[in-house]
C-alpha cells in the first residue's frame, strides 16, 4: 500500500467523521415500528394516546414514558423533546412528579382528570430522560431524570420494618399497616440505572425488596404474581379491592426482571410454566389467582413478546393492525429490552 | 522645694483633679447581670411519675412560689394554688389534708376555712379557739378536676367580735402548715388511645405527668449518628412539654434479643430505623414509614411507645428534630409525618422563646401578657414576663422606659398601693388614692437595665386594694367594688445594646444556656461523654438546657468519648477517671483523679462535708503555668488525690485547647451512676437556679451547694467592637486608671519641661 492510498483512506475517514457523530449511536428500535406507532398513538402535540382505554383521548403518564423511552430507542429527538415539553407543561405538579391522566373534559384542550400520581409513569419518564440524556449528550435531560427519580425515592416509597415498598401513587395506597403494591411497577432496570447514576440509596433497597416480595407472591395454580399485591404485618395477600388476577399488569413482571437482569431460574419459572403449558388456544389474557379462571380471549402480540424476550428468543412477534397501544407498547419494548440485553 | 518634689507635687496635684474628672464620667459598662433571684413565680413541684395506677401525695408546699406557712389575715383572705393536671391523667380520687393552726381570738360560729376547687366550695372548716391547731380531710370530688389547671382556695371568713369589729385586727389569722398539707391522689389508666395530641399532657409537669422516660436505640456503632444528633432533638422535644419541671432522661440500647424488660416510665422512646425496629417489635407494631415519622401507640397497661423513625438515618433526625416543633394540639393522629421541604435544615422558627433586642420597644402583648384585672380587698400580684437575651449587654447607667397603662376604680380607701418591683428589687411605687379612681396611660417609670438578667426577667405589680374607712371602725366596707387593671397595651423599651458577655458564668448558663445555646436558636458546641453509659445524662442536661433556652437548642450533638484535643466549645461529662488525661492538666480546675481545687472550695467543702471523701491526706504541689488564668492566686489552688464521693462539681472556663472564645464546661462525678443521680438533682429548680461563679459543687439531693468564680472572667461578643471594648473597660476599671494615670504623668512631664524652660529663660535673661 503506498502513501497514495494511504492518504485517500486518511481523508475518506476524516471526511466520514463528523458525519458519523452527526448521526450519533445507532437506533435500537426498528424505525418502520416506531413509525408505526408514532403515526397511530402520537399526536403532533406530544401525548401518547391510550386508545385501548375506552375513553376517547385519553393519556395517562406510563403512556408518556412508553413513548419517551421508545423514541430513545428509535433515536427520534424531535418526537421525544415533543412528548417530554408536553408532559412537563401539562402534567407535571410541584412535588416534581406527574398528574398520571389527562383526557377529555369541558376544556377544548383536554385537562388533567386525576391529579394523583401513577409511580410507575413517573419512573419511565425519568428512566427515558436518563437515557435520552446520555445517549445524547443533554445535561437538562440527566439533571430532569435526578429530580424526578428523586422524587419517586422520597415521596413514593415507604418502609415498614426492613421492607422498602413502591408506592402506587401518593394517595390511596396505604391503610393503617396495609399497604398496596403493583409489582409490574418495579422497573429493575431504571431501578439500577437511577442507583448507579444519582446514588439514591432508595433504589438499592427497593431492588432487595421488591425481589424479596416477588418470591413471597406467588398465588393460584400457576404460582403467579398478581396486579396488585397487599403487605400488611409482613405477610403478602391478595389485593382485596382489585380484581385477584394475573393479567394485564403483571404480564411484565418477567419483561422488568430481565431487562433488569434478575435472571434467577426460579423467579422467571412460574412464568415460562405459565406460557408453556399444553392447552388448546393462544395463552390467556389473565388468570384469576383464586378460582383458577382464565380469560376467554388470548394475549396480545405484546405479551407473547414479552414471553419471547424472557424465553430469550430471537424472533420477537411484530405487531400489527389488530393490536392496540398496549399490544404495541409491550411488543415495541421488548425489542429495546432484547437490544439492550444483546450489548 | 527641691527640683524632684516639684514635678511630683504638680503631678499629684493634676492626677488629683483628673481622677474626680474621670471618676464621673466614667460610666462602668455592664452586661445584664443577674437579679438576686428568681423572678420566676412557677411552683417548685416534684410530682411521682404516673404509672399503672399510681397513687402519691404532693404537699401543697409544691403549688406554692413561697415554700413557708401560708397565713390568712384579716377579716376574711384567701391563697389560691393553681395545680396542674395532665389532660391524659385519671383521677379517682383525691383528698386534700390541711394542717392548720387559728388564734384563740377567733369567735367559733363565725370563723370558717373554706375549700373550693374551681370556684366550687366543697368544705367549711370550722376554727375553733378552743382548739386552735388542727387536720382535716376534704374529699375532692374526681368529676370536678379538669386537664390543665385548677384553681385550690383557701379562703377564711374570721371574727373575733361580733360587732364593731376592726376588720384588720392582729388577732384575726390562721395559719396553713403548706409543708404537712398535701394532696393524696390516686390516678388510673387513660380509657383510649393516645394520640399525638396527647404527648404534652404525658410530659405535662402537673399530676400524672411524666417525670421519667426512657429512650431507647438499637446497639452498635450503626447507631452512633442517631445517639450523636436524633437523641438530643427527642430528649429536648419531651422536656419542653414538661416546661419548667424537669424531666430525667434514661437511655438504653435494644439488642436482637429485643427490648430491655426492665424499662422505667409509663412512656418508652424507640429511635431507630424501620429495620432496627422490625428486629424488636411484632410486625403489628412496625408503623408504615414514609419519611420523618413520629408514632405513639398504646402497649396496654397505661404505658405508652413513642416511635422516631425514617427511611433513613438523616430522616430519623429530621423526625426527632420534627418533634421539637410539633404543635400537639394540631396533631391528632398517632402517627405523623414531617415532610423534608427543600433546602430544610434551616433554623428552627424562634416561636416562644422571644428575646428582647436593644433599642426597640415592646408591648407587653407581645411578650405573652394579657390585660390583668383584680378585684376586691386585698394582695395581690400581677407579673410581667421580660425575656432578655443570653448576651444581651449595655451600659450600666443605661435605663429601661416603662410606659404603663393602668387604672384602678373608685373607692380604695388609705393604703391602697402599687408597687413595681424588676426581679424582686423595687423600681418604683404609686398610691392610689384618688377616691375616685384614675387612669393612666404612658405613666413613665424608669429603671437601670442591669436589674435585668439574662433570660427570663419579671416585672411583679404588687397591688395593695384597701377599702375606706369612714366613720369608726364599727363602719366598715367590704371591698368587692375596689378594682385595678393592667393593661397590655403598656410598653416597654430597651436602650441600644451590643451582643457581648463575660464567662465564665453559670448563672447566665442555668438562665439561657449561653454560650452553648445562640440567641438564634442554634447550639454552639458540642456535649462529649467519657463513655457511653453517660448518654442518659447528657440528655437530661439537653433537656435542661432547651428549657432554660425556652426552645429547642439546633444541631446540638452528644458526642461519645473526649477527643484529644478537645478543642472548641465543649460541655463535658465524665467519671474523674475519665478526665484522668495529660492534655486536661490545664484546666482551671482539674477534677481527674488528682484534683486542683481552690483553697477557698476546699475549705467550704470540709466544712459542708461530713464524711471522709475529702481527705486531704495527698496534698501535692502547687498548679502553676495555667493557660487559663485562675482568678485566685497560685497559693491558693491546692492539689490533692481524693474522690469527690457522692459529690458532682460543675466548672466551666476558657478552653485552654480551644480557640478564641470557646468555654469548656465539665461535669464530673466518681462514677457514672452518682453523676447521673447528680444530673438529676442538678436539673431541678431549687439547685439549677442558684447555679452562679463558675464552679459549683453539690451533693445528694442538691444539698451541700458550693458555687465559687475561681477563674477570671473573659469577654466575648459578635459584633460591634466598640461596645465590647466598653465592656472590657468596663469589666477591667484599672485599665482606665491606669491610661488616666500615664496620660497624666506625660501631661505633668511636659508642664514641667515647659515650666523649666520658661525658668531658663527667665533666670537667663535675668
Amino acid at each position: 500500500m503506498g502513501w497514495r492510498t494511504v492518504l485517500c483512506v486518511g481523508g475518506l475517514l476524516a471526511l466520514l467523521l463528523p458525519l458519523t457523530g452527526c448521526f450519533g449511536p445507532a437506533p435500537r428500535l426498528d424505525g418502520a415500528l416506531w413509525a408505526e406507532y408514532t403515526r397511530r398513538f402520537v399526536t403532533a402535540e406530544g401525548r401518547v394516546i391510550d386508545a385501548d382505554s375506552g375513553q376517547p383521548g385519553i393519556t395517562h403518564t406510563e403512556a408518556q414514558g412508553y413513548g419517551l423511552l421508545l423514541a430513545e430507542a428509535a433515536g427520534d429527538r424531535d418526537t421525544f423533546e415533543r412528548l417530554w415539553q408536553w408532559t412537563r407543561q401539562t402534567l407535571r405538579r410541584s412535588d416534581g412528579l406527574f398528574s398520571w391522566k389527562y383526557g377529555v373534559c369541558g376544556l377544548p384542550q383536554g385537562c388533567v382528570l386525576d391529579a394523583n400520581n401513577a409511580s410507575d409513569g413517573d419512573i419511565l419518564i425519568a428512566w427515558a430522560l436518563l437515557r435520552a440524556g446520555r445517549a445524547w449528550d443533554r445535561p437538562d435531560y440527566v439533571e430532569a431524570a435526578r429530580t424526578i427519580s428523586t422524587a419517586v425515592a422520597e415521596r413514593q416509597t415507604v418502609q415498614i420494618g426492613g421492607l422498602t415498598l413502591l408506592l402506587p401513587g401518593s394517595e390511596g395506597f396505604v391503610r393503617a399497616q396495609a399497604v398496596t403494591v403493583n409489582p409490574s411497577y418495579w422497573i429493575f432496570p431504571a431501578f439500577r440505572d437511577f442507583a448507579a447514576a444519582f446514588g439514591h440509596p432508595a433504589w438499592a433497597a427497593l431492588t432487595r425488596s421488591s425481589l424479596t416480595l416477588l418470591q413471597q407472591a406467588r398465588f393460584g395454580h400457576w404460582s403467579l404474581p398478581p396486579d396488585w399485591l397487599l403487605v400488611e404485618n409482613g405477610q403478602v395477600s391478595l389485593a382485596p379491592d382489585q380484581l385477584p388476577q394475573y393479567g394485564f399488569n403483571a404480564v411484565r413482571v418477567p419483561l422488568n426482571l430481565v431487562w433488569g437482569g434478575q435472571t434467577d431460574a426460579a423467579l422467571l419459572a412460574p412464568f415460562r410454566a405459565f406460557w408453556s403449558a399444553p392447552r388448546d388456544g393462544a395463552v390467556p389474557a389473565w388468570v384469576d389467582l383464586r378460582s383458577g379462571e382464565v380469560a376467554p380471549y388470548g394475549w396480545q402480540t405484546g405479551m407473547a413478546a414479552v414471553a419471547a424476550v424472557t424465553e430469550g428468543r430471537a424472533d420477537l412477534p411484530r405487531p400489527g393492525a389488530e393490536d392496540g397501544y398496549y399490544s404495541w407498547s409491550l411488543a415495541l419494548l421488548a425489542r429495546v429490552a432484547q437490544t439492550d440485553l444483546a450489548r | 522645694m527641691s527640683n524632684l518634689f516639684r514635678p511630683c507635687a504638680i503631678f499629684a496635684v493634676f492626677l488629683s483633679v483628673c481622677l474626680v474628672c474621670i471618676a464621673l464620667p466614667v460610666r462602668r459598662a455592664a452586661a445584664v447581670t443577674d437579679g438576686p433571684e428568681s423572678a420566676s413565680s412557677l411552683p417548685d413541684a416534684v410530682l411521682d411519675d404516673v404509672t399503672v395506677r399510681p397513687k402519691g401525695t404532693v404537699p401543697l408546699s409544691a403549688f406554692s412560689a413561697d415554700p413557708g406557712p401560708l397565713r390568712l389575715r384579716d377579716e376574711a383572705g384567701e391563697q389560691n394554688f393553681f395545680i396542674p393536671l395532665a389532660r391524659t391523667a385519671v383521677l379517682r380520687d383525691v383528698i386534700l389534708t390541711l394542717r392548720y393552726t387559728n388564734s384563740v381570738s377567733l369567735l367559733p360560729d363565725r370563723s370558717v376555712l373554706a375549700v373550693r376547687l374551681n370556684e366550687a366550695t366543697l368544705a367549711q372548716i370550722r376554727l375553733d379557739p378552743a382548739q386552735p391547731a388542727g387536720e382535716a380531710r376534704i374529699r375532692l370530688p374526681a368529676e370536678m378536676w379538669r386537664g390543665g389547671f385548677n384553681k385550690l382556695t383557701l379562703a377564711v371568713i374570721q371574727h373575733y367580735a361580733d360587732s364593731c369589729e376592726d376588720s384588720v385586727a392582729p388577732e384575726l389569722w390562721t395559719e396553713v402548715d403548706l409543708s404537712q398539707s398535701h394532696l393524696s391522689y390516686d390516678l388510673g389508666p387513660l380509657a383510649r388511645p393516645v394520640a399525638l395530641s396527647d404527648l404534652g399532657a404525658l410530659f405535662s409537669p402537673g399530676l400524672g405527668g411524666q417525670r421519667q422516660v426512657t429512650v431507647l436505640t438499637p446497639a452498635g456503632p450503626g447507631a452512633d449518628g442517631l445517639r450523636q444528633r436524633a437523641l438530643p432533638y427527642v430528649a429536648q422535644a419531651l422536656a419542653l412539654r414538661r416546661q419548667y419541671a424537669p424531666l430525667e432522661v434514661l437511655h438504653r440500647d435494644w439488642t436482637a434479643a429485643g427490648l430491655p424488660a426492665d424499662v422505667p416510665g409509663a412512656v418508652q422512646v424507640l429511635v431507630g430505623l424501620p429495620q432496627d425496629l422490625a428486629a424488636v417489635l411484632p410486625p403489628q407494631a412496625l408503623p408504615v414509614v414514609d419519611g420523618p415519622q413520629a408514632t405513639l401507640t398504646d402497649t396496654g397497661g397505661g404505658h405508652s411507645r413513642l416511635i422516631v423513625t425514617g427511611r433513613t438515618e438523616e430522616e430519623v433526625i429530621a423526625a426527632a428534630r420534627g418533634l421539637t416543633l410539633m404543635n400537639d394540639a394540631l396533631t391528632p393522629d398517632s402517627q405523623v409525618t414531617f415532610p423534608r421541604r427543600d433546602g430544610g435544615g434551616g433554623s428552627l422558627p424562634l416561636d416562644g422563646r422571644i428575646s428582647m433586642e436593644g433599642g426597640k420597644s415592646y408591648r407587653f402583648q407581645a411578650l405573652g401578657f394579657r390585660t390583668a384585672t383584680v378585684r376586691g380587698k386585698g394582695a395581690y400580684q400581677i407579673s410581667v414576663p421580660l425575656p432578655m437575651a443570653p448576651d444581651y449587654y449595655t451600659y450600666e447607667n443605661a435605663k429601661v422606659v416603662l410606659k404603663l397603662d393602668f387604672s384602678y376604680g373608685a373607692g380604695l380607701g388609705a393604703g391602697s398601693i402599687l408597687n413595681f418591683r424588676i426581679n424582686d428589687r423595687q423600681i418604683h411605687g404609686h398610691a392610689m388614692d384618688n377616691k375616685n379612681g384614675a387612669s393612666f396611660q404612658d405613666y413613665l417609670i424608669t429603671f437601670p437595665v442591669n436589674l435585668l438578667k439574662p433570660g427570663a426577667n419579671a416585672l411583679l405589680i404588687d397591688i395593695n386594694s384597701q377599702p375606706p374607712v369612714s366613720g369608726g371602725e364599727c363602719v366598715g366596707s367590704r371591698g368587692r367594688h375596689l378594682m385595678v387593671q393592667v393593661s397590655d397595651s403598656s410598653v416597654i423599651t430597651l436602650p441600644e445594646a451590643g451582643k457581648a458577655a463575660m464567662l465564665p458564668d453559670l448563672a447566665r448558663f442555668a438562665a439561657s444556656g449561653y454560650p452553648y445555646v445562640g440567641g438564634d436558636g442554634r447550639g454552639a458546641g458540642t456535649v462529649y461523654l467519657g463513655s457511653a453509659d453517660l448518654i442518659g445524662p447528657a440528655l437530661t442536661l439537653t433537656g435542661r438546657m432547651a428549657q432554660a433556652a425556652r426552645g429547642p437548642v439546633d444541631g446540638l450533638q452528644v458526642v461519645v468519648g473526649l477527643p484529644a484535643p478537645l478543642s472548641g466549645q465543649a460541655l463535658v461529662l465524665a467519671t474523674t477517671a475519665q478526665l484522668q488525661r495529660e492534655d486536661f492538666g490545664p484546666w482551671a480546675v482539674s477534677l481527674s483523679k488528682v484534683k486542683a481545687w481552690p483553697y477557698r472550695a476546699l475549705q467550704d467543702l470540709r466544712t459542708a462535708t461530713t464524711g471522709p471523701e475529702l481527705s486531704l491526706g495527698g496534698l501535692g504541689g502547687l498548679l502553676g503555668g495555667t493557660a487559663a488564668k485562675p482568678a485566685l492566686p497560685d497559693e491558693e489552688w491546692m492539689q490533692q488525690k481524693s474522690s469527690l464521693g457522692d459529690k458532682a462539681a460543675l466548672t466551666a472556663f476558657r478552653n485552654p485547647a480551644g480557640q478564641g472564645d470557646d468555654l469548656l464546661t465539665v461535669v464530673a462525678a466518681e462514677t457514672p451512676a452518682v453523676l447521673a443521680a447528680r444530673v438529676n438533682d442538678l436539673i431541678g429548680p431549687g439547685l439549677w437556679g442558684q447555679l452562679q461563679g463558675d464552679l459549683a459543687v453539690w451533693g445528694k439531693g442538691g444539698q451541700d451547694l458550693l458555687t465559687l468564680q475561681v477563674s477570671e472572667h473573659y469577654q466575648v461578643g459578635r459584633d460591634n467592637p466598640l461596645l465590647l471594648l466598653r465592656l472590657i473597660l468596663s469589666a477591667n476599671p484599672w485599665y482606665w486608671m491606669a491610661g488616666a494615670a500615664g496620660v497624666s504623668g506625660l501631661f505633668t512631664l511636659l508642664l514641667w519641661q515647659m515650666i523649666r524652660r520658661r525658668r531658663q529663660n527667665f533666670m537667663g535673661k535675668s
